[in-house]
């Protein structure tokens, strides 16, 4: 199977989110994404940093995962960008 | 004697200069969402490619726009002041924008910050050289070799039809910018024959610029 690549990860982390309403418990987020604990935290630390995603806290304190207006952007550009580095070959 | 340079043409090369760094920049800030979204490097380094070929645009139009003063005006501006310091900026954006567009093609296999560095310093190296000795010679055989580097990077990477058109694209930027660089001021060529090839190059980059506008909307 084809290793995807990091943007590609990112993309079908942030579809996972949308898809679920936009908001997702971290653990059923790691399971679908289908990584490894280890990559599955750097990725989403890197989402968090890129403010693509954000953390909510609900009155039970059960931590939920939406995305942000720059995910939904992230989201909304991914095939056009993804045209741009195949035309070009980046 | 060779007859002193004709304001017609340089009028054309200056309008060749400013449409050419017009093209350049658009490429570089309508690239400029899809890279703070994603941070691809392959999309930072053909960006940084089409704003150092801009700088070197800008250099080209500003030399004009002096030279030219010169002319019409008769303005005193000393050329032997003026050359050197011209063709060393030059020599370091233009390296630059070279070794980024070869930097775009190869990034997954090149260490990011070390490479950069010791392009800069390739780039300094250049301009030092074109400076201290007044003659683009040495600016002319280092693009040389790095058009030569280029094309056989860009080459020898697997590709799909698409991809190759891209490359023929690239490999005609680099060859148009070389012989361009080359054909400059020689007396020995037919008047306009500069302005043949810069004229290329424009509509090269113009093919580059609609390539890239198609995806980004």
């Amino acid at each position: 199977m084809k290793k995807r690549e990091r943007m590609e990860v990112i993309y079908d982390i942030l579809k996972i989110i949308r898809d679920n309403q936009n908001s997702i418990k971290p653990t059923p987020l790691l399971r679908k994404a289908n990584l490894s604990s280890n990559n599955f935290s750097d990725y989403y630390t890197e989402l968090l940093e890129k403010e693509f995603v954000k953390e909510i806290i609900d009155k039970k304190e059960r931590k939920y995962v939406t995305l942000t207006d720059k995910g939904f952007k992230f989201l909304e550009k991914y095939t056009l960008i993804r045209g741009l580095i195949e035309e070009f070959d980046l | 004697m060779r007859p002193g340079p004709d304001p017609l043409f340089m009028y054309i090369e200056l309008g060749f200069a400013l449409i050419a760094l017009i093209f350049c920049l658009l490429i570089y800030f309508r690239t400029r969402e899809a890279y703070s979204l994603t941070k691809h490097k392959g999309i930072k380094y053909f960006r940084d490619a089409f704003l150092f070929f801009g700088f070197a645009y800008l250099l080209r139009f500003l030399f004009s726009i002096v030279f030219l003063s010169r002319v019409v005006f008769d303005m005193n501006i000393e050329r032997q002041i003026l050359m050197p310091v011209f063709i060393m900026f030059l020599g370091y954006v233009s390296t630059m924008s070279i070794l980024y567009l070869i930097f775009s093609a190869i990034w997954k296999n090149i260490s990011g910050k070390t490479t950069i560095i010791l392009g800069h310093v390739l780039a300094i190296l250049v301009s030092i050289t074109a400076f201290t000795t007044r003659s683009p010679l040495a600016v002319i055989v280092i693009h040389s070799i790095l058009t030569i580097l280029a094309i056989i990077i860009i080459f020898h990477k697997k590709d799909n039809k698409k991809q190759t058109k891209t490359r023929i694209l690239y490999m005609l930027v680099l060859l148009a910018w070389v012989v361009n660089l080359f054909i400059a001021g020689k007396p020995f060529l037919p008047r306009g024959f500069d302005q043949i090839f810069q004229g290329f190059a424009l509509i090269l980059f113009i093919i580059i610029y609609y390539k890239v506008a198609k995806w980004i909307k």
